[in-house]
């Protein structure tokens, strides 16, 4: 709900709730098997990295290892979805500004990317394909095929949305100098992702909690310090090219072996606690995750990136030098879905 | 020892118990009494970002784990808090951590604990006038059938 005086806002108050399927409460009464295809549905756009969170918390408990094929192919079915991720972005970003065409465009790209998908997991949208201890199967020869096509051909589209859109007046006069978050305000509002790598700080769970095999590939981390809707445009275009990167520097190291550990009858997972995080397309999705010993955990929370980034909303100062469309631009350069906010 | 250790046991002595540590991240127990002295404590010294907050039911009482992250050390801090069953309520610690409002508005709605000097606890994912608190381990509801 907007408070507006005229075209100026005076103040916005976010109702949420109307998504809310009691996942965390699901949870607690489904193994830990069935627990993950639950996870699927907490971020539907980009569902490998909420598995993926989930199942780090059961591997950690557990003390189970991953074969290192295994975690290669975890990273590249990642980064395929976080490029995915960002081509939805694009368009819902773009036909809220009011360009219609961008939204196809990235739609057709991500078709190529769910229709590999599809041939690896078996879904086109929530693939259930994480298991503690690796992965569900192996890619087969026709998709390794597919994924080394994808890279020669996106780097092409790449180009066109530079030249369509970031390079485009109009865009450049709607985005910049827009709904600045500064430095210390991303940091007192805890701001993960893409908002946070576009206020200025380096900072990235890929490469600070050094989880899997990231720390064996080389990539950078964008960032631009003015902190404006802009910035922000300009991070996720640089994230899809290096994710490309990964995806190239992966296909070259991965090695023959064993996709998945052998599996118990029924996982039981020891008594324990902990907080595990991994980087999603949004920023941090972290899992909290409570077992007390049987086969089903005893609480498992889910701290999604667009809920903690959604309370930026609340700050009055921000918020007060937006005009009405403005407030539109700015909402959609925070990227946040709400079955994250309300699972 | 690391130095938030240091200053927390230092002026926090008797209320505080440190658990498994490594270097990555420490665990530390504290009292609900001193619970607010610890965390102004914390918000000073460099831990300048929230995580995430969560509660557990634990049947007996509820426990509630905070997590922190200090951005220069690349350093985690866990803070476990415990409060009785019969009338849960626990400091708010919204003037030290902006985001830390919807986590506690969160919980309020899902298990019923007050949170003292809260700006507006209300309920968040539910409806205004839901009677009870789902994610207690004894919600009882006509509605749900078990087959």
């Amino acid at each position: 709900m907007v408070k507006l005086e005229g075209e100026q806002v005076l103040e916005v108050k976010p109702d949420i709730g109307f998504l809310h399927r009691g996942i965390e409460k699901i949870c607690e009464n489904r193994t830990f098997l069935q627990g993950i295809a639950f996870c699927d549905r907490v971020d539907y756009v980009a569902s490998m990295n909420s598995e993926w969170s989930f199942v780090l918390a059961v591997e950690k408990l557990a003390n189970l290892e991953v074969p290192r094929r295994a975690e290669f192919l975890r990273i590249i079915v990642a980064e395929l979805n976080r490029i995915a991720s960002h081509l939805i972005w694009l368009g819902a970003f773009n036909m809220d500004l009011g360009a219609v065409t961008p939204f196809l465009y990235g739609m057709r790209e991500r078709e190529e990317i769910i229709e590999i998908l599809e041939m690896i997991a078996g879904n086109r949208l929530l693939y259930n394909y994480f298991r503690p201890g690796g992965v569900k199967n192996d890619f087969s020869p026709e998709a390794f095929e597919r994924i080394k096509n994808f890279l020669k051909t996106f780097p092409q589209n790449l180009k066109e949305y530079k030249d369509l859109i970031t390079n485009n007046i109009i865009f450049q006069k709607r985005t910049k100098q827009i709904g600045i978050i500064t430095k210390e305000k991303a940091i007192k509002y805890g701001l993960s992702g893409p908002v946070l790598r576009g206020s200025g700080i380096q900072y990235d769970v890929r490469k600070n909690e050094n989880y899997s095999l990231y720390k064996e590939l080389e990539f950078e981390i964008p960032h631009f310090k003015e902190g404006d809707i802009f910035s922000r445009h300009l991070v996720r275009m640089r994230e899809m090219e290096e994710s490309l990167n990964i995806i190239r520097q992966a296909l070259d190291k991965t090695e023959e072996g064993s996709v998945l550990i052998k599996q118990p009858f029924i996982m039981k997972v020891p008594v324990g606690e902990g907080y595990f995080r991994t980087e999603s397309a949004r920023g941090e999705m972290g899992v909290y995750m409570n077992s007390d010993g049987t086969a089903k955990p005893y609480r498992v929370k889910f701290r999604t990136a667009s809920f903690v980034n959604l309370q930026i909303l609340e700050d009055n100062e921000i918020i007060k030098k937006l005009k009405l469309s403005d407030l539109i631009a700015f909402l959609g350069s925070l990227d946040f879905v709400m079955p994250e906010v309300d699972r | 020892m690391l130095q938030i250790e240091k200053i927390l046991t230092e002026k926090l002595s008797s209320d505080i118990q440190v658990g498994p540590k490594n270097k990555h991240e420490i665990m530390i127990y504290v009292s609900n009494e001193k619970f607010i002295n610890a965390i102004s404590e914390i918000s000073q010294n460099n831990f300048k970002i929230l995580l995430n907050i969560t509660a557990i039911d634990l049947k007996e009482n509820f426990k509630f784990v905070y997590n922190f992250l200090n951005l220069e050390e690349n350093f985690r801090l866990n803070l476990i808090s415990f409060s009785d069953y019969e009338n849960p309520k626990i400091d708010s610690i919204t003037k030290f951590y902006p985001n830390a409002n919807w986590f506690e508005r969160e919980i309020f709605d899902l298990f019923g604990i007050n949170f003292k000097n809260h700006p507006n606890l209300k309920r968040l994912l539910l409806l205004e006038d839901w009677q009870g608190h789902p994610l207690r381990k004894d919600y009882q509801d006509e509605s749900i059938i078990t087959l």
